[in-house]
């Protein structure tokens, strides 16, 4: 899974993160006024969040491989598997 | 300002704009240069500015035809080439033209696009029958604090699951707050529907484009077609998603035989579907995996040649690309000198039918932008970008020139909708429903099933009776689940995922009933089990909607015999 992490002693409460995560990833605390990294399971790694970041509190870190279907199972493409 | 009601939050508008991405915005600021009296409310699943299926996620490059552009020339050679007669030609000729109004419209709101010294807009010589030219990535800000700044409200963070509908007409939507699942109820003269193409989720920036318009409109009773053209592809690195546009140039098998040759036209303009089928051959045969060599991708390339994103001064897209870039360098899944690559599935299905004016089949609902590319006709027989990269973010563009006159006409001349409240109680019961099982299947697990029958290239690429079938069957079982089993956990972003879910179930249902109707091969529809392209029998559209609860498949015939360019 992808994480994204942020430094909240550096974090300034602007939201832009906020705003920008257009998946639904990051959400706002009214009460501490910072971000909260809720659902990164959606994430996109557009990496826009960091990118709007205007005092660098964000990182974006691709967890990869990414999981997806097997584009070519062994039981249906076998010989690519026998070498 | 909205109104509690008992079932929920009321707001009244007089144009409804669901999906504050590019379209959505290009459409509410035409309305306020054309009618500046009428009301403008867009709905937005995240925030509007920042949304979108490709926006401000892409390379930023628009597909222009300018004045000196030949349109004859290019007519001839996309019907040939790309849509492989299959296309309204008229509406070719019209969407060419409208792409010069795109970039005057563009300009005036402020939006830089990329032009030489003698003022022309920048192409690319590779490309010679269009202008492949490019804005900034910070376009999306700048429309939508133009639109605010002209009074187009916004409200975000709202999902729109169901159309409200009397009399057969559109006549509003409903949806749901995704923070704390305020019910939200959007009654409307009329509604535009700009919420982007399914592409199920499989490739991660094209993550959000879910099908919600789609599936809201065919429930609706909107009519959909051109479905079977949903299975658009790049290359991609296997492990961490990166595209390679123009990649099909740098492909060898394991027995180091270099691909193209053997499946590729020489310097095609975009991807086609031959070297999908061929790559699944080579590994079919034993010769796999698919490898890829970086510096082949600036051969016979004419996307990649000269340095394609980089070509241009645009500093926000440079951050943009280069950040991309630095983490693909550093977290990239494999490290070898040859690195596997495997088809990176997008998708891009837009089937919803509209006329020339993105009139769809149900009065008082208009459609633009991916949504619509197959269903409107123009594209023939291949999904979106259509092999001409950057017109995936024009046609959202020119759609909306295309379809704000009919728009704020009969805006400005409708009376004020009544909604039904029975239906919009009835929706808010169904929409919630899921909140009612506490547990159950996860929708990202049930999501995930769905992608294992959608991506695959035994599914995706090469089909047949048997294969469609199959995936069908998966499907009906999914639609069944999202409907039963499937659980958010008492979470309001899970809820979103249920009705997703449920969405791009609905979408892999039409995609592939009309992939099953057409027995024939054409474009980027390919049937191992009907080889070739049967023109006296399938030169028409096949068409599908929602009645009495269940698909009706028909087709459209289209005045072949007066288009312009003739069949070979």
């Amino acid at each position: 899974m992808h994480t994204i992490k942020i430094d909240m002693e550096k974090c300034n409460g602007c939201k832009q993160c906020y705003r920008a995560c257009f998946v639904d990833v990051i959400r706002w605390d009214d009460a501490a006024k910072k971000p909260i990294v809720k659902y990164p399971e959606e994430c996109a790694t557009c990496n826009w969040c960091e990118l709007t970041c205007p005092v660098n509190a964000v990182e974006v870190i691709p967890g990869n491989p990414v999981p997806i279907p097997e584009p070519y199972p062994k039981s249906f493409y076998p010989k690519s598997y026998a070498k | 300002m909205a109104k509690t009601k008992s079932t929920g939050d009321a707001f009244s508008t007089d144009i409804l704009i669901i999906g504050g991405g590019f379209g959505g915005l290009v459409m509410a600021n035409r309305i306020k240069d054309l009618n500046p009296d009428l009301d403008v409310l867009i709905v937005e699943k995240a925030t509007t500015g920042f949304s979108g299926s490709v926006a401000n996620k892409g390379a930023g490059v628009l597909w222009v035809m300018q004045e000196d552009d030949d349109i004859d020339k290019f007519r001839d050679y996309y019907v040939r080439n790309h849509g492989y007669y299959l296309e309204d030609q008229e509406l070719l000729e019209k969407v060419c033209v409208t792409s010069r109004e795109m970039v005057e419209r563009l300009e005036a709101w402020g939006i830089q696009i990329m032009r030489d010294d003698n003022g022309k807009l920048v192409r690319i010589p590779e490309l010679p029958l269009w202008s492949l030219c490019a804005c900034d990535l910070d376009m999306m800000d700048k429309l939508r604090k133009a639109a605010v700044r002209r009074g187009v409200k916004v409200v975000d963070k709202t999902q729109c699951v169901e159309l409200l509908t009397r009399d057969d007409r559109v006549v509003g939507a409903v949806g749901f707050s995704i923070l704390n699942g305020t019910y939200r109820i959007f009654k409307s003269k009329s509604v535009v529907a700009a919420t982007g193409s399914c592409c199920w989720m499989v490739t991660n920036m094209w993550t959000s484009a879910r099908g919600d318009g789609i599936a809201a409109a065919y429930r609706a009773g909107a009519e959909m077609r051109n479905a079977e053209f949903s299975n658009f592809h790049n290359i991609g690195l296997r492990g961490n998603q990166s595209c390679q546009v123009g990649g099909q140039y740098a492909l060898y098998n394991d027995d180091d035989e270099y691909l193209a040759s053997k499946y590729c036209k020489d310097n095609e303009a975009d991807i086609d579907i031959g070297i999908l089928l061929g790559m699944e051959k080579e590994v079919m045969d034993g010769k796999g995996p698919i490898g890829f060599e970086e510096p082949e991708l600036f051969v016979q390339n004419a996307l990649a040649a000269g340095g394609f994103l980089f070509r241009w001064d645009r500093p926000v897209a440079k951050k943009f690309w280069e950040k991309l870039f630095e983490k693909e360098g550093r977290y990239m899944a494999d490290r070898s000198w040859r690195p596997e690559v495997i088809p990176a599935f997008l998708g891009e299905s837009g089937p919803v039918k509209v006329d020339h004016s993105m009139r769809t089949t149900l009065p008082g609902l208009w459609a633009l932008g991916s949504l619509t590319r197959s269903g409107s006709g123009w594209a023939g027989a291949v999904p979106t970008p259509g092999r001409l990269r950057g017109s995936g973010l024009g046609w959202a563009a020119i759609s909306a020139l295309m379809g704000v006159h009919s728009l704020v006409e009969s805006t400005a001349d409708a009376s004020e909708p009544l909604i039904d409240e029975g239906q919009a109680t009835q929706f808010k019961e169904h929409i919630f429903a899921p909140m009612k099982r506490h547990k159950g299947l996860s929708p990202r697990d049930s999501i995930f099933r769905l992608k294992e029958v959608i991506s695959p290239p035994r599914f995706a690429v090469r089909k047949s009776k048997e294969r469609i079938e199959e995936a069908l069957t998966t499907v009906k079982e999914i639609l069944h689940q999202a409907e039963t089993e499937v659980s958010p956990a008492n979470d309001w972003h899970m809820l979103g995922l249920c009705h997703d879910l449920k969405n791009m179930a609905q979408c892999a249902d039409i995609y592939y009933n009309s992939a099953l109707t057409r027995t024939e091969s054409r474009g980027w529809h390919y049937r191992e089990d009907f080889p070739n392209r049967d023109d006296k029998n399938w030169r028409k559209w096949i068409v599908i909607k929602q009645k009495d609860g269940k698909m009706a498949i028909s087709t459209d015939t289209f005045p072949f015999e007066r288009y312009k360019t003739k069949a070979e």
